[in-house]
Parts: structure tokens; sequence; C-alpha cells
């Protein structure tokens, strides 16, 4: 696998070429959006990590030109906090983003996300089926004939609880469920104060379908209000994932 | 309460006592000092202290004697007939019967009288040749009538020598010797009495209304009654009472001393009590308050007040109003219009007013001219001034309309919106400079922090010998991960506090929000061996708050409760409701001692020195105040010894909670 990091700090380059390599991949370097798309020309690319503010040419206008010839995933590094940036980001073309200063093993966790996503969906997408038994929000699957829940393709185990709640919200996305309404309709009972354990086990949900289970991307909270499983456009490679 | 009234119930009664005994000695002063005075003047009167004894023993005499000579007379005309019809004819007609009664008096009144008219002719003798002890002379008017015409009566009396023990003179007589040794005597006695009196009496006065261990002085209950009633009802005492002892005086009759003696011993603790509560009123300022005067005036005062705000206010402020509300050149030509009126219905009563109107006319025109044109600078500056409060910094005012003064202060209306707009300006690029310096700041640091924590990181995989460097790497990981929660936190700060943070308020239900935040925590609480006690009073509390800033700020509250809550305790986490605001109370028992004030832990980057090095940047309690405030809310901090409180408000919102 093939993944170009572009950033203009040389020493974060020379970080991540590190942890890249030793995981088995092979890395490209770029030092500015131009020089990204040369090798983007030239070499065939499986992912690119890409810095926002760079000289010469940043990376939203690099992107925006990428995405004119291909769908390779983008993961934007970025110093800018604001969710404005990271919904601009995304809207523009890119898959996924990690806020800078990140940790090591998040980024590889998303450069791994990303690239099972793009093989499995760009080359196999059909060994997963069109079943209507299956379910699939952004990386996250669910096959409710063999009750098997991957997420990127790697099998993840749940408690029949968190199956069954996964299950419904999945039915269901982009609906807010109050975490009332939800016990009523998985558990099938009258709550009576047992809101808690609906969050609760929507936290460990989190844990286990998100990267960043502080920062979810599908399975969100919805304060005050309840909980939801973000709606998607239908997956496609290349797409905005979430918003 | 109850104890010290106990206490103080002893103290009271003997301050009472000596209160009480005070007011008699001064009572019984009063009266002994009252009595030798008047005794002394009249003593005096009778020559006890100029003259010899037998001189003033003849004094009495005479004064007895003719006092009683004259009532026997009186008395006995007074039985013979009825002195009311007593006229000129009828003194000549009784004059005969007078004798037999004269007679019959001598056996009360030990006198003998022989009486006479004005021409010397003797009308009546009770005298049979007695032995006398005492003669002398005297007359009484019995009738004095409108035609100048009088009956008058010549009174030769004598007294009769007597027995001893027989008489009143005899008596008398011991009586003089007795009082004539000690007449110095009753000097003193009046004199000492009179003294210790007006010691006694500024003793009571200075003690009137104090009681034991109170520093100030209090009413009682008689202190309460209006001053003026009280004065009045002295003063109609203290009338009858001159008056029954002029009577008294006059006529010495023992019906009328028992009570007038009675009346004076009430009278003089009376009068005491008087001094003592105008003393007490005095001291507590109530002396002209407490009077019914004063309460009347005050009613009167209320009634004109009531008026006033109710309905003399409103019209005259209707009035000032409608002609606030007129454009000054409209008051400007009504005042001229007025005052023109005016000099014009003068000028009508001068006789030659032809040429006198012409000129008055002329000089009113020119006059009104320029008035109304200065008059309309005026309010062209005030629409200017107007402009510029209004934060209209663009409105300039037309500075080559204006003439002189106007003008000048035109220019500096002008260049007051100017200043005013610079520094607007200026204000505005140094809070946009400060945004982007942090900002940009931030996204500096933030570099070479990436470059850090994946190098520390990568340093981490190295294989070492040392065990210290393994755990000099372990430090390093840990402060840089410190530096970037820092650093987040410092840069959310200054967003919240500078309200540069984009708010999506939407319908959020406390409760859910409550049972969702809990949910997040439970493994940290129970991991930090604490148990959450959630108490919903009012479910269905909607607010109106974005979910995500109100997450962090309760993110920021719960992991402070986490980090410093003392382990094996209760977190008690309560929801009321009350006067559309919905309070969030977060209670919990701190793990170190909170030695500082409360504010203090709100301050940035203020905290508690025990926990100036444990995790955290010491934001977060400052973080989650900016955001509940840009959110509408209140956020509180309470430390009662170790309980740490923190409570949000919010105003509630009206809609219907949305699904």
């Amino acid at each position: 696998m093939n993944i170009l990091i572009c950033d203009d700090e040389r020493d974060i380059v020379a970080a991540l070429e590190i942890y890249l390599r030793t995981e088995g991949y092979t890395t490209f370097c770029a030092y500015n959006g131009r020089e990204a798309l040369d090798i983007l020309a030239r070499e065939e690319v499986h992912l690119l990590l890409m810095d926002i503010m760079m000289p010469v040419m940043d990376g939203i206008s690099a992107m925006t030109e990428l995405r004119k010839t291909s769908n390779v995933p983008v993961i934007l590094l970025t110093a800018k906090s604001e969710e404005t940036d990271m919904v601009l980001g995304l809207n523009l073309g890119a898959d996924d983003y990690v806020t800078k200063p990140f940790r090591p093993v998040e980024l590889l966790a998303r450069v791994r996300s990303q690239l099972r996503r793009f093989t499995r969906l760009g080359g196999t997408a059909s060994d997963i089926g069109s079943d209507d038994t299956l379910l699939q929000v952004g990386n996250i699957c669910m096959n409710d004939k063999k009750k098997v829940v991957s997420v990127d393709g790697e099998p993840v185990s749940l408690t029949p609880t968190e199956y069954d709640i996964l299950r419904f919200l999945m039915q269901h996305p982009g609906e807010v469920f109050s975490p009332k309404e939800l016990y009523r309709r998985v558990w099938g009972d009258n709550p009576f104060g047992a809101e808690n354990t609906v969050a609760v086990h929507i936290r460990h949900l989190r844990e286990k379908l998100e990267i960043t289970p502080s920062e979810p991307r599908f399975l969100k909270v919805v304060w005050g209000q309840g909980y939801k499983m973000e709606q998607t456009a239908t997956p496609k490679k290349g797409d905005a994932s979430a918003q | 309460m109850k104890e010290s009234v106990s206490r103080k119930h002893p103290v009271l009664s003997t301050y009472g006592m000596v209160k009480g005994l005070c007011l008699f000695l001064g009572c019984l002063l009063l009266i002994v000092a009252l009595f030798s005075i008047t005794s002394v003047i009249l003593l005096a009167e009778f020559g006890f202290y100029t003259g010899t004894f037998e001189a003033t023993q003849k004094e009495v005499y005479t004064h007895m004697g003719k006092t009683m000579a004259e009532q026997t007379l009186r008395e006995s005309y007074e039985k013979v007939c009825d002195p009311s019809d007593l006229t000129f004819q009828d003194i000549e007609l009784y004059d005969r019967r007078i004798n037999a009664e004269l007679l019959r008096q001598f056996s009360t009144k030990n006198v003998l009288l022989t009486v006479s008219d004005s021409g010397g002719f003797i009308i009546s003798s009770t005298y049979r040749g007695e032995a006398v002890q005492y003669e002398g002379e005297t007359s009484i008017v019995l009738y004095e009538g409108p035609d100048n015409k009088r009956v008058e009566r010549f009174i030769h009396f004598i007294i009769p020598a007597e027995k001893e023990g027989a008489g009143i003179f005899y008596v008398l007589d011991l009586w003089l010797a007795q009082v004539y040794g000690q007449r110095f005597a009753l000097i003193a006695i009046g004199f000492i009495s009179f003294v210790l009196f007006c010691i006694l009496f500024a003793v009571l006065l200075r003690i009137a209304g104090h009681h034991p261990d109170e520093k100030e002085a209090r009413l009682s209950v008689f202190d309460h009654m209006p001053t003026d009633v009280m004065i009045a009802l002295y003063a109609v005492f203290t009338y009858f009472l001159i008056r029954l002892l002029l009577r008294v005086f006059e006529s010495w009759d023992p019906v009328l001393i028992v009570p007038a003696a009675l009346l004076i011993l009430v009278f003089s603790p009376l009068i005491l009590l008087f001094c003592m509560s105008f003393a007490t009123r005095c001291k507590c300022r109530v002396l002209l308050k407490n009077t019914l005067l004063f309460y009347f005036l005050k009613g009167i005062w209320r009634v004109l007040c009531w008026i006033w705000t109710h309905a003399l206010c409103p019209v005259g402020r209707t009035f000032h109003q409608v002609i606030a509300g007129l454009p000054i050149v409209w008051k400007t030509a009504m005042i001229l219009f007025v005052i023109s009126f005016g000099e014009f219905m003068a000028l009508w009563f001068v006789p030659t007013r032809t040429k006198l109107l012409l000129y008055w006319l002329i000089e009113s025109i020119v006059f009104a001219v320029a008035l109304l044109f200065f008059a309309l600078l005026m309010h062209r500056l005030k629409a200017g001034g107007e402009a510029l409060v209004k934060g209209d910094l663009n409105h300039k005012i037309d500075e080559k309309q204006m003439v002189g003064d106007f003008r000048t202060h035109a220019r500096h209306l002008n260049n007051i919106s100017q200043g005013i707009s610079h520094a607007v300006e200026e204000r505005m690029r140094s809070e946009h400079f400060r945004t982007e310096l942090i900002s940009n700041v931030s996204h500096d640091i933030k570099t070479p922090l990436t470059t850090i924590i994946s190098y520390i990181n990568l340093l981490q995989q190295e294989k070492f010998e040392s065990e210290a460097a393994k755990k000099y790497l372990d430090t390093l990981d840990r402060q840089s991960i410190r530096l970037k929660k820092l650093m987040e936190d410092l840069l959310e700060v200054s967003k919240a506090s500078t309200g540069n943070l984009a708010i999506l308020p939407a319908a959020c239900e406390l409760d859910v929000f409550l049972s969702q935040a809990l949910g997040e925590y439970e493994d940290r609480m129970e991991k930090a061996n604490l148990s959450p006690v959630l108490h919903i009073a009012s479910p269905s509390c909607v607010i109106l708050a974005d979910g995500q800033l109100l997450w962090r700020v309760f993110d920021n509250l719960l992991s402070n409760v986490v980090k410093y809550a003392a382990p094996g305790t209760r977190v008690y986490l309560d929801l009321t409701q009350q006067n559309g605001r919905a309070t969030l109370l977060f209670r919990n028992i701190s793990k170190e001692e909170l030695n500082i004030p409360a504010q203090d832990l709100l301050e940035r980057f203020v905290r508690g020195d025990r926990s100036r090095h444990t995790e955290g940047s010491g934001l977060g309690l400052s973080i989650a105040q900016s955001l509940t405030e840009l959110m509408g809310g209140e956020l509180s901090l309470d430390i009662d010894g170790d309980l740490f409180k923190v409570s949000l408000t919010f105003p509630l919102h009206d809609a219907e909670p949305s699904a």
C-alpha cells in the first residue's frame, strides 16, 4: 500500500514515515500541495495524509484539484480544531480528518480504517452483497442474518443488548431517539428510571465502533434529546463520510 | 433569650425598687419643701423674721381677730337674710335682727363685736364688760350699689381673756411660741429639702427610661401616650388643683383642706412621673414625634403626597411630555407668540399708539425671524447629538449653514463622532487581532507539539537498556499530553470568553441530558469510588442550549468531580425548577482541603495550591462558566467546608419539548 504524506513540517513527515513504514506501508513525502499533486500524478497512491495550512499550495486547494481526477482517500491533518473547518474539509471531499496535536495511535487507526474501506468498497464491494438484511452506516456494517457487525471489515463482538441497540439505530439512521424511547423499542419494556442503562450501553458501543469514542463520527449523542446514528449518503468510494 | 430574661429579673427588681424609692423620697421631699417654703413665706408676711415675739404676736392677733370679726358679722347677716337679696333697704331692716345672731355666734367664734354704721351709730354690741385680752377695729362693706350707695359697717372687736386651755387663742399662743422658736429651723428644713429634692430630681431624670444592662433608653407603656395629650391631662389636673388651693387659702374651709391635701399627695408623684416621662421622650427623641399634632400633620402630609403623585404628577408629566415632544422651533414660536401678544395688549392701552405699534411690529418681526433662525440651528445641533447618542457615527452636521458659536459647536460634535468612530474601529481591529493572534499562535504551537508527541511515541517504541530512560520518556509523554490539553483549554477559554463561538441553540431536556451525562461518566465514577445520586425534582425541564457546549460544561464539571472528590463519597446531582428557571446543583465532598475562596477557583489559572500538581489546566471551571454564560445561563460556586457546590441556572424554554 502506498501512502503519500504531505506536511510542511519535515519532522512530522519523518515521524509519520517511520510509523507507517513499521506498519508495512510504502510512503511518499511531499512538503506542499503542489508537490503532492506532482507525486500523485506520477505514482500510484492508495491514501493521502495532508496538512491544510501549507506554503505554495494549501491542502484544501490541493484536494479540490485532486478530486477532479481521483477518488483516493484523503485524511486531513489539521491544526484548526473548529468544527466549521472539519465540515468544510469533509464537504470538499476529504474522507476523514485528524486534529493536531494527534496521537500516532489514533492516526494509524484512521489510516487503517480508510485503507480497508477503500480496498473493500473500491475493489471487492460485492462480497458483502446487496442483501436487504445488510445495514451500513459509514464504516460500520451489520449483517442481521449472520448477526455480525464489522467495522471496516473487521468483525466486532457485541453483547446481545448492544447488538439490538445498534440494529435499531442503524435501521433508523438520522433519527433521534430519547433514552426512554430507545429502551421501550429495544427492551420492549417501560424504562422506569432505567435511562442510565441506555447511556452506558451506548457508550460501550461507541468505544467498540469508533476510533475516537470521545469524538464519534457515526454513533452520535444529541445532548439533551437522545441518540442517533448519523445518516450517510449511499456508501460510495471517496464520498464525504460524515458531516 | 429565656435564660437572659431569668438572669436579668432580680437585677431588674432591685433597680426598680431603687427607682421607686427615689420616687417616693422625691415626693416626700417635694411636699416637705413646698410646705416649709409656703410656711416661711406666710411667716415672713406676719413679721416672724423681722419683729419681736410680742410684735409678731400682735400682728397675728390682729389678723386673726379681723378675719374672725369680719367672718362672724358676714355670717350673721347671711343667717338672718338671703345674701343674694340683700339690698340697701333690707340691711337697714335686718340690722335689728343681727344682735341675737351675733350673740349666738359668740359660742363658737370666741370674739365679741360692737358694730356701728358709717355715722358712728352703734347697731349692735355683744360686749358685756368681759376682761379684754386683745381688741381692734375693722370694717366690712355689706353692699355696694350701682347708685354709688354703699353700706359699710365698722366693727370694734374684742377677744376676751381666756382661761387656760379653753379657746383657740390659747392654742394659738402656744403654737405661736412654738413656731417663733422654730422659725429659722423651718428655713433650714425648707432649704435642705429643696436642695435634696433638686438632686433627687436630677437623678430621676437621669435614670428615667433606662433599664439595667441596656445602653439606650427605651420607652415604657406610659411614654407611648402622645406628649400633647399627656400635657393636656396634666394641665387640666393642675388647673383644678390650683383652683382648689386658691379656694382653700381664701376660706380655710376644713371641708376643702382634706381633699386638697390628698390631691397634693397624689399630685407630687404624678408631676415627678410626668417630668421623668418627659426626660425619657427627650432621650429617645420622640418628644415631638409622639404627639397627636405630629400624627395629624403627618396624615395631612401623606394625603398631600398622595394627591401630588397620583393626581398632579401625571397631569404635569403629560403636559411636560407634550411640551418636550414639540420641536424646538415650534416651542420658540409659541413663546414668541405669547410674549408678542402680551406686548401687544400692553401697547394697546398706550394713548399715542399708532406710531409705537408700527415700530413695535418691525422690531418684533426682526426679532422673531432671528430667534426662529437660531432655533432652527439649535434643532439641527440637537438632531446631530441625538444621532451620536444612537450610535450613528456617520451623521455629519452641515457646518456651512451654521453661524458663529453654533458652527463651533457643530464642529465639536462632528469631531466627537469622528473620534468615537476611530476608537470603535481601533477597538474592533484589536479585538479581531486578538482572536486571530490566539488562533494563529495556537496553530503555531500545535505543529511542534505534534512533532514532540510523535517522536516521544517513537522513542517509546525503541528498546532502551536503561530503566531510567523509560521512566523519563513516560514523564515526557505525560507532560506533552498535559501541554496539549492545556493548549486546547486555553484556546477554548479564549473563544468562550470573547464569545467567538458559534452557538446552535436547541431544545434540551435536562433530565435526558443528565442521564446521558451520567452514563458517560459511570465507569469513571466507579473507578474513583464515587456514587452519583441523581435527584430530579421536576422532570421535563426544557431549556434552550447548545447541547454540545452544554456537554462541554458538564464534561468539565464532572471531570472535576472525578478528579477532586473524596473517594467513597456520594456525588449529588439535583435538578429543580423555580420561577421559570431550571437549576442544576452539583454537590460533592472535596478530597483536598479547599483553602481558597470560591471566586478564586473561577479565575483563570488560579487553583487550590494542593491541586496544582495534578493533571488538568485549571481552566475547567472558567471554561464551564464562560460557556454557560454564552448560552444565557449562570454558573455559581459555593464552598462550604469540604462541600463543593456548583449550580447551573438556565431560563426555561417555553415551547413543548421536541422528541
